[in-house]
């Protein structure tokens, strides 16, 4: 949920900071791209992107819809998808520093770096305008990580001319100095960065290591109780508290935090392991087995959503429809931009009967992900059973056209989240390599 | 741009001046070298990992390496340990151990053949002690599917006891072992870390960077339990991992190394784990333990994280007499540093000692604390190398190759790259494992054996380390076990108190020479030299001359005394 939650915030905050440069760019925005645009400032992530498609059908080469789509595929963590929007979007006009800032964001996270940092490096050239400390706070993380903490800090300086009060870079700065072995400074740096409000993730614990490194024990121990109030499962608060309490002699109320530490630990680990296991039993055919062990993870973390959706999955594969849907609905919940729900959810409505609500999900499945075949399979049998025997017939036909695709490669229904890693041709195309090289 | 630019010839001055100013101070003896002998001293071993387009995880961890001094002629032999090949019977069928005997010469000669020591069997890693208190060392090996425990039968060859003696593991993934007498009854015993549950059969398919097979992860298998056994006394051993409170299914254990972090005189044991938090076993007497990890501040990193802890080591940095803890992680983990405060706990000063900012570029694998330029405080090397041979494929900041750290100690517990000044040896970049240390030319320094994947194995001699005088003991067990592991010695040179302990494997898959080695800087005598053995005896020597190796029997005082051999 925490992951769906900042996905939406941050296409809100990037639709709102880039939609006055995209649209003086590319001239439009016409009614429908503000509707779009709309349905993402109110976080309908899903009805945006269905917006913004509709759009690309109308207009294919429209830039403004695809940059959009971009940014919103990059959150979802489909780069190949969101490269190929962006490239729609460049074709008619490349040099625009909110394109490079967007090419540098897909690099940096299919792991090619140093072209990531050409591309920022292309998009101040360009001009960011006031959105330039942006650029330059992705240019301070991508030298943390080229190992260049020089010129990390000073990208991280940049940022704070051009935005004083900026938080994440002030705590990149206080950890930074807290790695030189200068706490003086990382406390400074740490203490403004946490004036923010709403504080960036990880304050707490850094300011508490920076007084423990100052050996002022007793403020590390207050800025990191406060840590652990304002959020119970900051993991990194609750250890360096216990420590801290250790190291003051307090051995009960230390060793009372390490045991909540530990436990929280032990809770999320035993999560992770029980879903791991019900994965592999239900790739190897144990339904049953792996039914038990993915109810037993939602016991410890109930609104785990890869896990609703593999419960959800297995129950339709055990025959137990309405079961599934229950999951697959809490799933879809917790994230609403995963195909694979769509798609058990379609399957499910097909399987009871429900037919208009099996078109609409296998529709937003498709929407989601234009290329899964199984889409399409699904969507012929539903026009089928509607008796849309055209429609059928072309679904099945597009069906195994995307099958016999070279480098197609059948989806895993357990391990969706798995499902969308780009091939090395593509990775290679968005990093700008030489195929041939 | 015209700023920036020097005129060439400025330029070329300014690199000329560099260089000449290290290397006049490597001429100069200024600087301790370290350069790599093991061609000229008849080291030609190469690992053969038999790495495949499986990506068989075993292939990228192994190359074992260990001093020991097997024939007990006073000068530390060479063992180094070979993978093997899982698709190819032929790559498999020759890849041989390597049992090197020291000719006293700065040679050495392979004597494998006349060992006994078989083929490979797709092993890991070794560690010796005299598990029958007979005299000679004996050896265990690790491997992917079984271990095998050798013995010395004293005429330079080695019998496979392993059944017999029962340890020989569980049929699954051992990495590092590490003797130690957990009860302090005269047997050592035998603490074996297993890793993860793959096997040839269910190898995984793992890939990065858009498709690119790689080695996988550890999280992908699942993590098995390490194994201690308790050394009956009668040749064979007990596997009492549950019985003894070290039964754990949640470690990917990797490294191991005993000792008593609390001077309680009950070795304890830490677990260097592989992406899951590290184990430290407390002894809370007569071999019972209990894992104190989290409480004691050693299991994670600095923000509460689990680590890639590959290996470790046990050594006390700060002249404060009790033992610190190191330990090996990925790149941008950093290394972690854990200084012990007393009272059971420890600091996490990776940063404020400096080994973060020197390590964080690198993928560590073996560690030795050791005095390299005998100036009497602990230093560090590091063994690195990447773990995904084809890490260029999808990331531009790595290469599968890393050169070595060295890491001097300013005394205070503070750590600088000295590396790239101390000679050729450490400018190599490898796939290094391994990394044992020891005074192989009995010259007063202490030198390197590394053990790199795939590659040929690199023995760093020290030169110059020895401008500054020292002391090597070898500790004889009477009472305690033969090679007095455990033993805790105290030497006070110009009123200060260095601390070292007689361990039995540590690093990765490794072992350092036996000897306990000082450093005493200009110091020509040390006062006094305390010995407390794990049986509790206290032996005592006072106004020790430098530059000698003494031998101490138990209860005996010295019993041998050689001046070292420098040129």
């Amino acid at each position: 949920m925490g992951r769906f939650r900042h996905l939406v915030i941050g296409f809100c905050i990037l639709a709102t900071i880039l939609a006055p440069a995209v649209h003086a760019q590319t001239r439009q925005p016409n009614a429908t791209l503000a509707a779009g645009l709309a349905e993402l400032n109110r976080g309908n992530v899903f009805e945006a992107i269905r917006t913004f498609k509709e759009i690309v059908r109308v207009e294919p080469s429209s830039p403004a819809a695809s940059f959009y789509l971009s940014g919103l595929y990059t959150g979802m963590g489909r780069y190949g998808t969101a490269y190929s929007y962006l490239k729609t979007a460049m074709k008619d006009n490349p040099a625009q520093g909110a394109y490079d800032h967007q090419l540098g964001l897909i690099r940096r996270n299919v792991g090619c770096r140093p072209e990531a940092l050409s591309a920022f490096q292309q998009a101040l050239k360009a001009g960011m305008g006031k959105d330039e400390a942006s650029v330059w706070r992705q240019i301070g993380d991508l030298q943390v990580d080229l190992l260049d903490w020089d010129k990390a800090l000073d990208a991280y300086q940049n940022v704070l001319r051009l935005q004083p009060n900026d938080a994440s870079a002030h705590l990149a700065i206080g950890r930074f100095y807290l790695d030189r072995n200068d706490p003086q400074r990382a406390v400074s740096e740490l203490r403004t960065a946490l004036e923010s409000a709403p504080p960036p993730d990880g304050v707490y614990s850094s300011l508490g290591r920076a007084y423990r490194a100052l050996g002022d024990l007793e403020s590390a121990v207050s800025i990191l109780q406060k840590g652990v109030e304002r959020n119970p499962a900051d993991q990194d608060s609750l250890y360096m508290l216990g420590q801290v309490l250790l190291a003051l002699g307090r051995g009960k109320d230390g060793k009372r935090t390490m045991d909540e530490y530990q436990s929280l630990r032990d809770r999320l680990s035993r999560t992770n392991s029980l879903f791991e296991s019900a994965i592999e039993r239900a790739q190897s055919g144990e339904l049953d087995r792996s039914e038990g062990l993915l109810k037993e993870a939602l016991r410890i973390a109930p609104r785990y959503a890869p896990a609703l959706q593999a419960l959800g999955a297995v129950q339709l594969n055990r025959g137990n429809t309405q079961g599934a849907l229950e999951m697959l609905k809490q799933a879809q919940a917790s994230n609403p931009l995963d195909s694979e729900t769509y798609f058990d959810m379609g399957t499910a409505y097909l399987r009871s009967g429900r037919l208009s609500e099996a078109m609409d999900m296998t529709l937003r499945a498709r929407t989601l992900d234009e290329e899964d075949p199984r889409y399409q399979t699904l969507l012929g049998e539903i026009y089928s059973k509607m008796n849309k025997t055209a429609e059928s017939r072309a679904a099945f036909d597009l069906g195994r056209e995307l099958q016999s695709r070279p480098g197609y490669r059948p989806a895993d229904p357990y391990a969706s989240e798995m499902r969308h890693r780009d091939d090395s041709a593509t990775v290679k195309t968005i990093c700008g390599y030489d195929a041939d090289k | 741009m015209r700023v920036a630019m020097l005129p060439g010839f400025i330029a070329a001055f300014i690199i000329v001046g560099v260089m000449t100013s290290v290397s006049s101070a490597w001429q100069q003896g200024t600087t301790v070298v370290f350069s790599n002998v093991a061609a000229q001293a008849g080291i030609n071993f190469k690992h053969e990992n038999g790495a495949s387009p499986q990506k068989f995880m075993p292939e990228t961890m192994g190359a074992g390496a260990l001093i020991f001094d097997y024939d007990n002629d006073g000068w530390p032999d060479i063992f180094l340990v070979n993978g093997g090949s899982f698709v190819d019977s032929k790559v498999a069928a020759v890849a041989r151990h390597r049992l090197y005997h020291n000719n006293r010469n700065a040679t050495f000669t392979d004597v494998t053949a006349a060992s006994g020591i078989g083929v490979s069997g797709f092993a890991m890693g070794a560690c010796s002690a005299d598990y029958d208190n007979d005299g000679f060392p004996d050896l265990y090996v690790t491997g992917v599917t079984s271990n095998k425990l050798y013995h010395n039968n004293g005429r330079g060859g080695f019998v496979d006891v392993t059944a017999k003696a029962g340890a020989g593991g569980a049929g699954v993934w051992s990495s590092s072992c590490a003797f130690g007498d957990i009860d302090n009854d005269g047997n050592v015993d035998l603490f074996v870390t297993n890793y993860v549950d793959f096997t040839v059969e269910n190898n995984k398919y793992c890939t990065a960077g858009g498709g690119v097979r790689t080695y996988c992860h550890p999280n992908v298998y699942h993590p098995l339990p390490s194994i201690l056994y308790h050394n009956n006394g009668d040749g064979t051993f007990s596997d009492i991992t549950k019985e003894a409170g070290v039964y754990r299914t949640d470690g990917n254990g990797l490294g191991v190394v005993f000792g008593d972090y609390d001077n309680d005189g009950w070795t304890d044991i830490y677990v260097a784990n592989d992406s899951v938090p590290n184990f430290l076993f407390h002894n809370k007497g007569k071999g019972i333990f209990e894992e104190v990890g989290f409480r004691a501040g050693v299991a994670v990193g600095a923000e509460g994280r689990p680590l890639a802890g590959m290996g470790t080591d046990m050594g006390d940095i700060n002249g404060d007499g009790l033992l610190d803890i190191f330990v090996t992680n990925l790149d941008k983990e950093t290394h972690s540093l854990f200084r012990n405060m007393g009272k059971g706990l420890f600091a996490n000063v990776t940063f404020e000692s400096g080994v973060g900012q020197a390590t964080l570029p690198f993928v560590g694998f073996g560690a030795a604390f050791f005095d390299y330029d005998n100036d009497g405080d602990l230093d560090l090397a590091i063994a690195d190398g990447d773990i995904i041979d084809n890490v260029k494929l999808f990331r531009d900041n790595t290469t599968y190759e890393q050169r070595n750290l060295l890491l001097q100690n300013d005394g205070s517990g503070r750590f600088h790259d000295v590396g790239p000044t101390s000679g050729p040896g450490f400018a190599l970049k490898k796939v290094s494992r391994t990394l044992a240390v020891g005074d192989l030319d009995n010259d007063g320094d202490l030198d390197i054996l590394i053990g790199n994947n795939g590659q040929t194995a690199d023995l760093l001699r020290n030169d110059g380390g020895n401008r500054s005088n020292a002391l090597l003991i070898r500790t004889v067990g009477v009472k305690s076990n033969r090679d007095g592991i455990g033993a805790r010695l105290k030497l006070t040179v110009n009123g200060k108190v260095l601390l070292r302990h007689i361990k039995a494997g540590s690093s990765y898959q490794g072992q350092n020479d036996l000897r306990a080695h000082f450093g005493l800087g200009t110091a020509k005598m040390a006062e006094r030299l305390e010995i407390l053995w794990p049986s509790g005896t206290v032996d005592s020597v006072e106004n020790v001359e430098a530059n000698q190796i003494l031998t101490i029997s138990e209860g005996r005082g010295v019993t041998a005394k050689e001046p070292f051999r420098k040129n």
